[in-house]
């Protein structure tokens, strides 16, 4: 005899709540995912499942210990809640650094996502024909297309939230997103080149310049100027860089160094540096959970994992480092108000700190002053990889990018690549557009401690540099 | 820990079969996994400490030459037999595939299941949170170089089973246990980092693992550049020899072959290796931290020969690119982490190569001037499966100028392409048993460097 996920949770705090803990709370989750791939207009694999289970956490004496099943049996629910407290006691025994969960006001709520078109009330066929619409405009005439791809994933459901002090949430999972890639082959030359979007959003989402034409568009403009594209030079110039890739630096290296379990165990190189100034007075790094949906179409979060109501964090104010993202134990350690960065990939695992959208604020350029103010040097644009230091060292390949000269593109890169560190990118920071713009992507969530992926909002305006260093992968 | 009974899963799995075929499929296969773990770290001062289980469903169905598949994290009868219903709908929709002939009939042979070490049942929580402070603290003990210690201990008992409508009802079970230990050690502006982990399918007692990852970290710091970029002998420890395995397994699915993706195509019988290399997938040696019994079709395993004395001699198989060529297949099917949720792919269960005569000092002996590429590297998932071309990055390698080690180098990149490499290899004696199976030190005589 299994019971429903909400009864097994109700279940699993009032068996908890007999045991000496200091704090018990327990979440559980029923998400049906569901993935397209098509290549070459030829579905290529379909894809659904269902994640449904639930996790157990208990404070003991600044530690916590974690449990989860995915087996809703009331017997098993017993073992899970014991195992989680006996974990809290030994972890309790050999903590150095002491855990305090934050006060706050535990919520009940019920909290659901207004979209016009839900994914769950559209047909399979109308999905596979935004992949084929997307895949149609890449392939345009056809010249030079080695292979076209396009994929679709969605993950819909519910997280729930419950824990000893009365908090009481359910809250909608929603993430859509697709994708269109085309390759381009003339003689040896290879090239590639993408555009996506998604959020937490219904299907309307996908128009205008979102619409699966407006991304195949994209993805066969920017590889093909690749095709023609040049080696690019190596060195340090001005620069503009895009939404995307300003998303993903904002993200990749500097999100992560402010993520407080960094800050108090491995040396994030801005552990002791709150309230020094960092950047130039254009360098404001903002995390929040909740951004103006209509406004700016992505990623949404009202609540944590650890039953917090996200707040917004302004980690980086022109230039100045203010805040650090929390977890509600570290939070209360630090005697801070709580953040609401604690979140679990799903229940197999306890929430550690992790970031929600992360981004520059827009600023007040128009992307065309943008380029005039940049006047001579590079303009960078999406990114294909890269990779991070914890000392704050990166390196971003571009998917695409421009020299520009007088203001005006004057030719396309094959591949560039920026490198740094990212103190040296603060202060370089002299100027922001007013194009802010998010994305969420199903398939390319963030990934920290075993667990992966997780969506996070990305994105921003275009940002100008007074100064970066570009090269190839060695440059 | 509590065990599931396995012949409760099979006769769950038969269950599904039967439903789905009410349901309307011609044929269907339910692959069912059942893990409980407890993982204790200890990262900087911080504690985390889980123990739970996770079970699952993956359920495909045939109907004609569709192919459908869906999964639920869980063995809850109501949602698994939705999830039957599921899989029937996504093959509806789903393009046939001209070249699906039928699932895995049952064959009747002989293999055999990995050691299962009842005794890892008994650890606990504490038992692994004691363990890793052990490890954690010797770390931090070796040296004031060491700022930074993240360690941890993870055990688990799995088990899995297999039913199809062609009358495949089997399962097996597993235990496993790892410790892994990461430092960093800094001296001035310089930082470095060291590691050392250890699996094993029994109770393993991983006290000095600590001690020897500091050791590594502070060892690696006085780094020196490479001065240019040069094509040198690369020396690979018995830890990172495994890149040349993870590239050729692309090359070796028949999958690949078949779709012409593999540069192994059309090359069964030819010399594709150093005269004295062999290469064996050894699916059933008792401590392979990959022996199972049955492949993740339900098809018994197989020990096979893939390359002997440098001769390529088989292809590895599921049941779908074996049906393509009227084979059997050789039990290779895989699905890989959280297998419930994928569609068998082709894997290999444990490589074995077959040790040469030379320790890792008799090969550094015989270099002039060359790279000792030591325990770890970046980059090999980033290689290009189908040429096999690699680029990747070694964060712990030193330099070796007349048949010693001279001095650690900082993070270089070494280039190449596995098989031009496999050509030229010479192979050590010490073999070190890891998730790729057992594997020794490989030396390649020539591969560009960049610093």
């Amino acid at each position: 005899m299994t019971l429903s996920t909400y009864a097994s949770m109700n279940y699993a705090l009032k068996f908890g709540e007999r045991f000496n803990v200091d704090l018990i709370e327990v979440r559980g989750e029923d998400i049906s995912h569901t993935t397209i791939f098509s290549e070459k207009m030829n579905l290529k694999d379909i894809r659904v499942f269902r994640r449904v289970g639930i996790g157990i956490r208990a404070y003991n004496n600044g530690a916590t210990g974690y449990s989860f099943t995915t087996w809703l049996s009331k017997k098993s629910i017993k073992v899970m809640v014991q195992n989680a407290v006996k974990a809290a006691k030994v972890a309790g025994s050999f903590a150095k650094l002491k855990l305090k969960p934050a006060m706050y006001d535990p919520i009940q709520c019920k909290h659901s996502l207004n979209v016009k078109k839900h994914p769950i009330n559209v047909e399979f066929e109308e999905k596979k024909e935004m992949l084929h619409r997307g895949e149609r405009s890449a392939m345009g005439e056809g010249v030079d297309v080695a292979t076209t791809q396009a994929r679709y994933g969605e993950a819909c459901g519910h997280k729930y939230f419950l824990n000893s002090e009365s908090a009481d949430i359910s809250r909608e999972v929603l993430l859509v997103s697709m994708g269109v890639t085309v390759v381009l082959k003339r003689g040896d030359v290879l090239t590639n080149a993408r555009d996506w979007h998604g959020g937490s959003l219904g299907l309307e989402v996908f128009r205008d310049e979102y619409a699966p034409e407006r991304l195949g568009q994209n993805a066969a403009k920017w590889a093909a100027e690749k095709l023609e594209g040049k080696k690019p030079p190596a060195g340090r110039f001005r620069a503009l860089i895009d939404n995307k890739l300003v998303g993903v630096m904002a993200h990749e290296s500097f999100g992560h160094l402010s993520e407080y379990d960094f800050i108090m165990t491995g040396g994030s190189p801005l552990s002791g540096k709150l309230n020094q100034k960092l950047g130039s007075e254009y360098a404001t790094i903002i995390d929040e959970g909740v951004v103006n949906n209509a406004l700016y179409p992505g990623f949404t979060l009202p609540f944590d994992d650890e039953g917090v109501k996200t707040r917004r964090v302004t980690l980086l104010n022109q230039g100045v480092l203010e805040n650090y993202l929390h977890l509600r134990g570290t939070a209360g350690a630090v005697n801070v108000e709580p953040t609401g960065n604690g979140r679990a990939v799903d229940f197999r695992f306890e929430p550690i700190c992790r970031m929600r959208n992360t981004y520059f604020p827009p600023g007040d350029l128009t992307v065309e002053e943008g380029l005039e103010l940049l006047k001579d040097g590079v303009y960078v644009c999406n990114t294909s990889g890269g990779q991070v230091g914890l000392d704050g060292t990166f390196l971003f390949k571009a998917m695409c990018g421009y020299w520009v000269e007088g203001g005006e593109p004057k030719y396309a890169f094959r591949d560039v690549a920026i490198r740094g560190h990212i103190f040296d990118f603060l202060q370089n920071v002299i100027g922001r557009c007013k194009d802010l713009k998010l994305h969420s992507s199903y398939f390319g969530g963030c990934g920290k401690g075993g667990q992966s992926p997780l969506p996070v909002g990305i994105g921003g305006p275009h940002l100008l540099l007074k100064e970066a260093t570009f090269g190839g992968e060695q440059g | 820990m509590i065990m599931i009974d396995l012949d409760n899963l099979i006769s769950l799995a038969e269950r599904v079969v039967k439903k789905a075929e009410v349901y309307g499929a011609e044929e269907a296969e339910a692959y069912i996994s059942w893990t409980r773990s407890i993982n204790s770290s200890i990262q900087g001062g911080l504690i985390n400490l889980s123990e739970g289980e996770t079970a699952g469903l993956g359920v495909r169905v045939v109907l004609g030459k569709r192919v459908g598949f869906a999964a639920v994290s869980s063995i809850d009868e109501q949602k698994v037999f939705k999830a039957a219903h599921e899989a029937i709908k996504v093959a509806r929709i789903r393009p046939a595939d001209s070249n699906f002939l039928h699932l895995p009939d049952p064959v009747k042979r002989s293999s055999k299941s990995g050691y299962f070490d009842d005794k890892l049942l008994t650890l606990t929580g504490s038992d692994l949170m004691k363990k890793t402070s052990i490890i954690v603290k010797e770390a931090g003990d070796i040296s004031q170089q060491i700022t930074f210690v993240y360690g941890g201990i993870g055990v688990s008992v799995n088990q899995f089973a297999v039913a199809n409508s062609r009358g495949i009802n089997i399962g097996d079970s597993g235990t496993g246990i790892g410790g892994g230990i990461y430092c960093k050690a800094v001296e001035g502006s310089e930082e470095r980092t060291g590691y050392e982990s250890i699996s094993s399918r029994r109770l393993f007692d991983f006290s000095g693992i600590g001690e020897i990852a500091a050791k590594r970290a502070v060892n690696s710091l006085g780094a020196k550049r490479l001065e240019v970029t040069k094509r040198l002998p690369v020396l690979f420890d018995n830890y990172t020899s495994s890149i040349f395995l993870s590239l050729l397994s692309y090359g070796l699915s028949a999958r690949a072959v078949q779709e012409k993706r593999s540069a192994l195509s059309d090359k069964l019988g030819e010399k594709i290796a150093w005269k004295n290399l062999t290469v064996i997938d050894d699916s059933w040696m008792s401590d392979g931290l990959n022996t199972v019994k049955y492949d993740a079709e339900g098809v018994p395993t197989t020990v096979k020969t893939v390359i002997e004395k440098g001769v390529l001699k088989n292809y590895l198989h599921n049941s779908y690119t074996a049906l393509q060529e009227g084979k059997s297949s050789t039990g290779n099917a895989a699905r890989g982490g959280e297998g419930y949720l994928q569609i068998p792919g082709i894997s290999p269960i444990n490589y074995l190569i077959l040790p040469g005569s030379k320790s890792l000092d008799d090969l550094i002996s015989t270099i002039d001037e060359g790279i000792l590429v030591r325990y770890s590297l970046m980059g090999v998932g980033h290689s290009n499966f189908i040429s096999g071309d690699f680029s990747v990055v070694a964060s712990n390698a030193f330099y070796i100028k007349n048949k010693t080690v001279v001095h650690p180098l900082r993070p270089i990149m070494i280039a190449g392409n596995v098989y031009n490499a496999l050509k030229e290899v010479e192979v050590g004696s010490d073999l070190r048993l890891s998730f790729i199976g057992k594997t020794p030190s490989v030396l390649v005589p020539n591969l560009t460097c960049t610093p």
